[in-house]
Parts: C-alpha cells; structure tokens; sequence
C-alpha cells in the first residue's frame, strides 16, 4: 500500500465531507432547494393561526404546495400559495385550515369541487374557504348557549320568585283543580251519549281505514302514472301556452283564407264553387289511379343463368326476361346460348358396290336459341307453353316452401323420329336475387345427350325496364 | 480583608490581561497567514492531525449518539403515537447541536490537549526560543496552521457526525424499532432546512477557532517545567469544552 501524504489523506477527508454535505442538503432542501417553481394562489382566511410559512398545501393529503406568504389585509389573512407545476387547481376548490394529528402543524387542504370546473391561473384567489370549529370557537359557543339558558332561568326566576309569585302559581293550581272538577261532572252526567259517540266514532274510523287503505293502494298502484301524467300534463300546458299567441295568429287567417274562398274569390275559391271542375277532376284522377294500378301491379324480372353440363363439359347460359303484369299471368322470354346447339342427325342409305350401308351426317346449327312462353300458375303450380329453345314446347313448374324451392320439368324439340327433349331440374332460390339449379337434360335422348348440369343464376326486378314499357302505350295490359 | 481584594483583583486582571492575550494571538496568527512565505506543508500536516486523524473518533461518538437519541426519543414519542417524528428528532439534534459540540468536545479531547502539549513541551524546552532566535515566528510557524486547520477540518468532521448520526438513528430507528422506513425519511425531510445543517457547520467552524486557538494559546504560555505541560494541557482542553458550551449557547441564539 503506498504511504498517503497527508495533502492526499487531508484532500480525500475533505472530499468525504462536500458530498455528504451536498447529499444531505439536497435530500433536506427538497423543492426549496433552487429557483421557485410553479405558480402562485391566494386564499383569504378569517383566521391563520398556527399556519407558518412553508406550511403544507395539499390535496387530498398530497402535498401539492407549500405557504408562501401570510399577510393581513382588511382584518383578513391573505395567505398566499406556491402550487407546483403541473397541479391544476379547480375554480371551485374550497380552501380548509387543517391539523394533521392532534397536536400536528397545520397545514391548508384543498378540497376539490367539479372535475369539469376551469383551472385558476396565476395570482388568482381561491373563494371557497371552510370555517373550521377549532377549539376556542367550540368554546365561545359554549358559553353563548350558557348566557341564553341564564336569561331563561332568570326571567323564570322573576315570574315565579318572590310572594306575588306564589300567589299566582296557587291560584293557577286551585283553577286546574276546578277545572278537573267541571270536565269530571260533564263526562258523568253524558255518560251514555258519550259512549255511543265514541262507538260510531269507532264504526267510522273503521271505515274510514279501509277507505283509505283502498285510496293507498290505488295511489300506490298508480303513484307512477299520476306523476308522469302530471308532468305530461304540465309540459303540454307550457306547450299550449306558449303556442297561443301563433294558434291565435293561424286561427284568424285561416278564417280570413277560409271567408274568401267561400265568397268564390280566387282560383281556389272558383274552384271549389263550380261543380263541373270537380267532376272533371274526379273523372281524371280515376283515370290516373287505374294507370297506375295497372303500373304498380306489372312486374319485369330479367335475370342471367348458367348452366354447366358434365357431358358436353361446357356452360349453357340463358338471358331472361319475365313480364309479370298479374301475380298467377307471366310472359317468359329467353335468349338461350347452347353449346350443343340443334344437333340434327340424318341418316342416308347409301348403296355402294352391292353393299348397303347407312351414313350418318351430324348438322349444328345456330347456337342461339330463343324461347317465348307464356305462364299461368295455378297455386304452387305453374303451367307454361309457347317456343322453347327454338321449337314448340311446354313445361310445368311446382314452386315448394314458399317459392323458395321450384320444381320444373320441360319437354320440346318433338320429332317425328325420335324422342322429344325433356329436361327436368330443381332451383334454390338463395336470397331474393340469387338461385342456384341442377337437373338432368334430355334424359331420355336417344342420341347420346343426355346430361347432368348444375347452375348458377340471378333474377332481378328492373323498375328501369318496366316503365320503359309501361310508357308505351301498344303494350297495354 | 485586604487580601481578599487583591486576589480578587488579580484574578480579575488576569482574566482580562489573558483574554486580551488570546485575541492579540488570534490577530497575529490571522495576520500571519496572509503574509508569506506560506508553509502549506506544515498547514496540511496539522489538517491531518486535526480532521483525518479524528474520523475514528468522531464516526463512532456520531453514529452511536445518533442510535441512542432514536431510542430516546422513540420510548418519549411513543406514548404521543408520534414515532414518525423519531426521524426528524435525530436529524435536527444531530444537525443543530450535537454534530458541532460532539465534534468539537471530541477534538478537543483528542487534538486540542496534543497541541498543548507539544506547544507547552516547546515551551520549556526552549525551543520557542530557539525558533525565535532563528528568526522564525513562533506564532506564525505554529499557531497559523493549527488554527486554520481546526476552521476548516472542524465542519468537516461535524458533516461526518451528522451524517452516521443520521444513519445511526435510522438503523435504530427503522431496523430496530420498526418504523416505517418512508415515513422517517419523509418526516426528516419534511423537517430539516438546509439552514439547518448550515448553521450547524459554521457554530463547529467556531468551535474549531476556539479549541485552536485556547490549545494553543495555553501550550505557548505554559511554564513551570513538566508540570506546567501538564497543566497546560489540561487547561486548555477544560477551557476550550467550556468556551464551546458557552459559545453554542449564543450562537445557537443568534442563530435559530
């Protein structure tokens, strides 16, 4: 270990003794410590006794400042308070001078008020201060309530003291006395009427209970409705009243609207007093009513459906159109894309070199097909007919669970020498726009057609389309 | 009769002729210490001898006064339910008061009588003389240092004794006793100025002045062989335990 001179022991011993000094007065010195922060405040006490400066300001017994100064100003201590920043200091605190302990400092607490209230700033006073009852005011009341209980007992003391006194009480006992005597005699000699008296009072309050219980019980019962009618009652009196002066107004011109118009003034008033107008009108607004009847009842869906068939491995789309002018009377257009198209098969006979054999000669014609039907339903169900696909055809549909579910079954395309198409299938109504079908077609083909399909499709009514043909007057339903 | 009040004259006499000779030594030593040459060498070893040297001492006379107060004060402060104040009664007694007297009485004891001793030895071995001969202040090359040493190490140490007596008291207080630690140091704080402590450190600067310059002053003036050393010795340290009673009351009123 290397020997210190004593500079270095001197140094490091002095060292030791700056830190500690400085640890200990910045622990102690807390916010003091330095510049003043935060803001300043003012309270006006009756009565700071044993408040000190530097005496604690708290809030909600969080220290949030300390006193900063205490003057007298017009026999009032204006105590002024430095609020750390960051505290915020309610308009409608309430200032209260405070003990902590029995025997503790006083300090100043500041109750809060509204949470909603604006913040003091700078300088400014809190109003609200609390008086509290410290000891000597307890005790100066305390002898107040002593000098007023000594009046009492002295003026007593002068109307009861002294001879005259006696006198008077004695005299007012022997009239208690007499008096005793008389109500005695009355009692006894009405006896008997008294006693009947007392027995239909007896009757009477009885009945008179159950009355009352009755009416407690209806009130009871009707305690809410009466005071929600009274108030309705009320606000529509308010109400009332302060419309009175504009229902005056409005009575008094209409009345002045009404005298001209029945004196045939103006359009209105030759209007109303000439019949024939009034025919004309009714004969007209009938006319409009019919059209519009008939308008509003008319339907008009177009819709789109694609069907995918698994034989032929490709989609067969239909454009539709439904014309509904009545609920059970429909006219269906569509507008059919087959893949598969009119397949026509011929067979020629073809002799060659002694041999018969038989060609066949497959023909596809145009794609796009047309239907035209017209519908009637009968109940659940719907009876159809017209060209499908291009050719003579009907079908049948049966609607199931409110229409949700429909069943069809179609058969066109008859030939001489084969077998019509039939073509049976089931849609699913989603919502109100979106269906999905699946079926088997022309399950009886004697050609090798035959196919499964499944679908999608949507249906809408298109307001835009229906007026469009409504407004044309040929297509008159 | 007569003799009576010649002792009694003479004794007042030499009070004020030895008063007046301490305050003309306390100019001089004040004097020279703005006058070079500057002997910081011999000023540090006296600063060691003063302050460093008396650490032991102090820490334990500061952090077990600081334990016993607690204990007091806690058995007093019980009975009001008031053993938060605990803290602030330490830390204000060892501020105020205790931390400068202790520290001083304990320096007094320790340093002070040594330096009456070596000064008295100095004395009567003539080699005050001699200094003086060799053209060497005596006041200067002995006094100065021991003096400026007790001013500046005295608050020094007092900030140490504050500080364990602090730390004494709360090891007592807390570990001991059970109080709320937060609520002892909250209260202390809550309690304690910085003025507190300050005031404290400029009555031990003081006192250092006086333990000093009172040591000093009898070594210097001590005669008589052997036996004048020893009184010397043990008149300076009851006259510079007195001076510090005396003057902390004064202070103390001055001050707070």
């Amino acid at each position: 270990m290397v020997k210190l001179s004593a500079e270095a022991k001197v140094g490091i011993f002095v060292l030791i003794g700056i830190i500690l000094l400085a640890y200990m007065s910045l622990r102690v010195g807390g916010m003091r410590f330095g510049k003043e922060e935060g803001y300043t405040l003012t309270v006006k006490l009756d009565n700071a006794a044993g408040l000190d400066r530097d005496a604690s300001v708290k809030v909600a017994g969080v220290e949030v400042g300390r006193i900063k100064d205490i003057k007298l100003q017009d026999h009032k201590a204006v105590v002024v308070l430095r609020i750390k920043p960051g505290v915020r200091i309610g308009r409608d605190f309430t200032a209260a001078l405070k003990t902590s302990g029995l025997l503790g400092e006083k300090y100043l607490e500041l109750i809060p008020g509204s949470p909603n209230a604006p913040y003091l700033e700078e300088g400014e006073e809190i109003t609200r201060v609390r008086a509290y009852a410290d000891v000597d005011k307890l005790i100066a009341d305390l002898s107040e309530v002593a000098v007023d209980i000594k009046k009492v007992t002295g003026s007593m003391a002068k109307v009861l003291g002294g001879e005259a006194g006696a006198a008077s009480l004695s005299n007012i006992v022997s009239n208690l006395e007499e008096i005793t005597y008389n109500i005695n005699a009355v009692v006894e000699q009405n006896d008997e009427r008294l006693s009947t008296v007392l027995a239909n009072l007896e009757v009477f309050s009885d009945s008179i209970k159950e009355v009352a219980a009755g009416l407690n019980v209806l009130i009871k019962e009707n305690r809410d409705d009466f005071t929600a009618g009274v108030t309705n009652l009320k606000a529509a009196m308010e109400t009332l009243n302060s419309m009175a002066p504009e229902i005056k107004h409005t009575v008094s011109s209409i009345q002045r609207i009404a005298r001209r118009i029945d004196e045939g003034q103006g359009t209105i008033g030759k209007l109303i007093n000439d019949d024939t107008t009034h025919e004309k009108l009714n004969r007209t607004l009938t006319g409009i009513n019919s059209f519009i009847d008939k308008t509003q009842r008319f339907r008009l869906y177009v819709g789109y459906r694609g069907e995918y068939l698994f034989d032929a491995d490709d989609t067969k789309s239909y454009l539709s159109l439904r014309i509904q002018p009545k609920a059970d009377k429909y006219y269906l257009i569509d507008i059919v894309d087959d893949p598969r198209g009119n397949r026509r098969t011929t067979k020629t006979e073809v002799t060659e070199g002694g041999s018969t054999r038989t060609v066949e000669t497959t023909k596809t014609s145009d794609e796009i097909k047309f239907s035209a039907q017209i519908a009637k339903r009968f109940g659940d169900l719907a009876l159809r007919g017209g060209i499908i696909e291009s050719t003579g055809g009907l079908g049948a549909d049966y609607y199931m669970f409110k229409d949700r579910l429909k069943l069809t079954l179609e058969a066109f395309d008859f030939h001489k020498d084969r077998n019509p198409r039939l073509k049976a299938g089931a849609f699913m109504y989603l919502n109100k726009y979106f269906f999905i079908t699946a079926g088997y077609d022309d399950f009886i083909s004697d050609v090798g057609l035959e196919s499964a399909y499944v679908g999608v499709g949507l249906e809408f009514e298109d307001d835009d389309l229906k007026y469009l043909f409504s407004s044309v007057p040929p297509i008159s339903f | 009769m007569r003799e009576f009040f010649e002792r009694l004259g003479l004794m007042a006499e030499k009070a004020v002729v030895t008063t007046g000779q301490i305050i003309i030594m306390l100019f001089q030593a004040v004097y020279y210490l703005f006058l070079p040459p500057f002997k910081f060498r011999n000023m540090f070893k006296q600063m060691e001898f003063v302050g460093v040297r008396s650490l032991f001492v102090v820490v334990l006379t500061g952090s077990f006064t600081g334990m016993v107060l607690a204990m007091q004060g806690y058995n007093a402060l019980k009975r009001f339910g008031a053993e938060s104040l605990v803290g602030p009664t330490v830390a204000l007694s060892m501020a105020r008061e205790l931390g400068p007297v202790l520290t001083g009485l304990m320096v007094t004891g320790r340093a002070g009588s040594a330096m009456a001793t070596e000064l008295g030895t100095m004395r009567v071995t003539e080699q005050i003389d001699a200094l003086y001969t060799m053209a060497i202040n005596p006041v200067k090359y002995l006094v100065t240092p021991r003096i400026v040493a007790g001013v500046l190490m005295l608050p020094v140490l007092a900030i140490i004794t504050d500080f364990v007596g602090v730390l004494g008291g709360y090891f007592v207080g807390v570990k001991l006793l059970g109080i709320n630690p937060g609520v002892y140091i909250g209260r202390t704080i809550d309690f304690v100025s910085v003025n507190d402590i300050f005031y404290g450190l400029t009555k031990s600067a003081v006192f250092g002045l006086i333990i000093t310059l009172i040591s000093s002053f009898q070594g210097y003036h001590a005669s008589g062989g052997a036996e004048g050393v020893g009184r010397a010795a043990t008149s300076a340290v009851v006259l510079s335990c007195v001076l510090i009673l005396v003057s902390d009351y004064f202070l103390t009123s001055i001050m707070f």
